[in-house]
């Protein structure tokens, strides 16, 4: 009866010990079937997308390797794809070196990545829109879900190209700055004024 | 030691009571589609696609009953049409609210895109399963139930265009798990399944001229 009661015990404690390594890759997106938005954009991940690895998650259930690299991979398929332009890589040390100016800023983050008892991964990006003035347009908050960080990933980037197209904020944003086509370029903008 | 023994115990009787209940299947809602005299057979083919990876196993369960029982022809891989539509088929896209449909059906460039590789009919399935939180108490097993969420299907008829079916099925159900000795499942699943083929099939024969 003691070892009945003592092995299923062992067990459970054993499989219970530790957070469990969920390599994540970027995920291959399909060519999205949408018009970019006709805008230049400069684009800015937030340092920790660089910088941690791997990424725990909320609750203490999973770790992450390579979630900051697969997350700036995806979305630079996503942006690319949803505007018009997109002037600079996203990393910070690149920053000074962007010269062309710019309709406004992108900057994404990762806020937390959690692992539920079903080992289901939900991913919260926060993303952040500013026009070419620094004036705050949008900040969206993006979920996504998936078994695999790839799905997540997926998930997450195809709410954003839905946003981007359908919300209010950023449409009525581009529409004030889509200039003619015979008009001037887009000004010195927030990132000409950050010029050395 | 001793308590661990009265746990075992207690483990053990609860599990070989559990094992006594017979389970019910609800027999009638199961055979629903065997009654159906007619062959459904909406030209061009029905595609499920799935919101959410977890009802992925559901909605092959559909397909196949609505093929074993109605005769329609149905699949449950709709990852070629999500590729091909990316990101207006991805979960959560899909708007839940009649104006936001109204987008789609007049969207020539995804209209064109499904036409040229989809299926007549898409049906877009939302919902959701989950197991809720494992509870312990002296002496009793840990336990936790399984539930799964009222189910949703949208019915596209890409041709027209116009949606054709707007299902709800109201699919809450608990299966009770011993953990971590063993589980037994009620039939919710089976029972969802089949609610939901019955359904589509429903909707099916209501398209006029489907």
């Amino acid at each position: 009866v003691r070892a009945l009661v003592l092995v299923p015990m062992v067990l459970v404690v054993a499989t219970g010990c530790g957070p469990t390594r969920i390599p994540a890759r970027a995920p291959q997106l399909p060519a999205p079937l949408i018009e970019p938005l006709p805008v230049v954009i400069a684009l800015r991940y937030a340092p920790e997308l660089y910088s941690l690895d791997p990424w725990p998650s909320e609750p203490d259930r999973g770790v992450f390797p390579g979630l900051g690299a697969a997350t700036r991979a995806t979305f630079d398929q996503v942006f690319a794809a949803a505007f018009q332009e997109l002037n600079s890589s996203g990393d910070p040390d690149e920053r000074e070196r962007v010269e062309a100016p710019v309709d406004g800023v992108v900057e994404l983050r990762l806020d937390w990545v959690s692992l539920d008892s079903e080992k289901v991964i939900f991913l919260g990006l926060v993303l952040d829109l500013r026009d070419a003035t620094d004036q705050p347009v949008s900040t969206w908050q993006v979920f996504g879900r998936g078994r695999t960080p790839e799905q997540a990933l997926r998930h997450a980037s195809a709410q954003l190209l839905a946003k981007l197209r359908y919300d209010p904020e950023p449409l009525a944003w581009v529409g004030q700055i889509t200039r003619p086509a015979d008009a001037e370029p887009a000004g010195e903008g927030l990132l000409a004024e950050e010029r050395p | 030691m001793r308590v661990l023994q009265a746990h075992g115990l207690a483990t053990s009787l609860a599990v070989a009571l559990v094992g006594c209940i017979p389970m019910k299947p609800d027999v009638e809602r199961f055979e629903t589609l065997s009654g159906i005299p007619e062959v459904l057979d909406p030209a061009g083919g029905v595609v499920l696609v799935g919101t959410t990876p977890e009802i992925e196993g559901l909605l092959r369960c559909v397909a196949r009953r609505l093929e074993t029982n109605a005769r329609m022809q149905v699949s449950a891989d709709g990852q070629y049409l999500r590729d091909a539509a990316f990101p207006w088929l991805e979960a959560d896209v899909l708007p839940a609210k009649e104006a936001g449909r109204q987008r789609y059906l007049q969207d020539e460039v995804l209209l064109a895109t499904l036409r040229s590789v989809g299926p007549r009919y898409v049906v877009w399935v939302s919902g959701s399963q989950w197991r809720s939180t494992p509870q312990a108490a002296p002496g009793v097993p840990a336990s936790f139930t399984f539930k799964l969420s009222e189910l949703k299907g949208v019915v596209l008829d890409v041709a027209e265009p116009r949606i054709v079916g707007d299902l709800s099925i109201s699919a809450w159900g608990d299966d009770v798990y011993l953990f971590p000795y063993f589980f037994f499942s009620t039939n919710t699943f089976k029972v969802v399944c089949a609610d939901f083929a019955n359904g589509l099939a429903g909707a099916f024969r209501a398209v006029p001229d489907g």
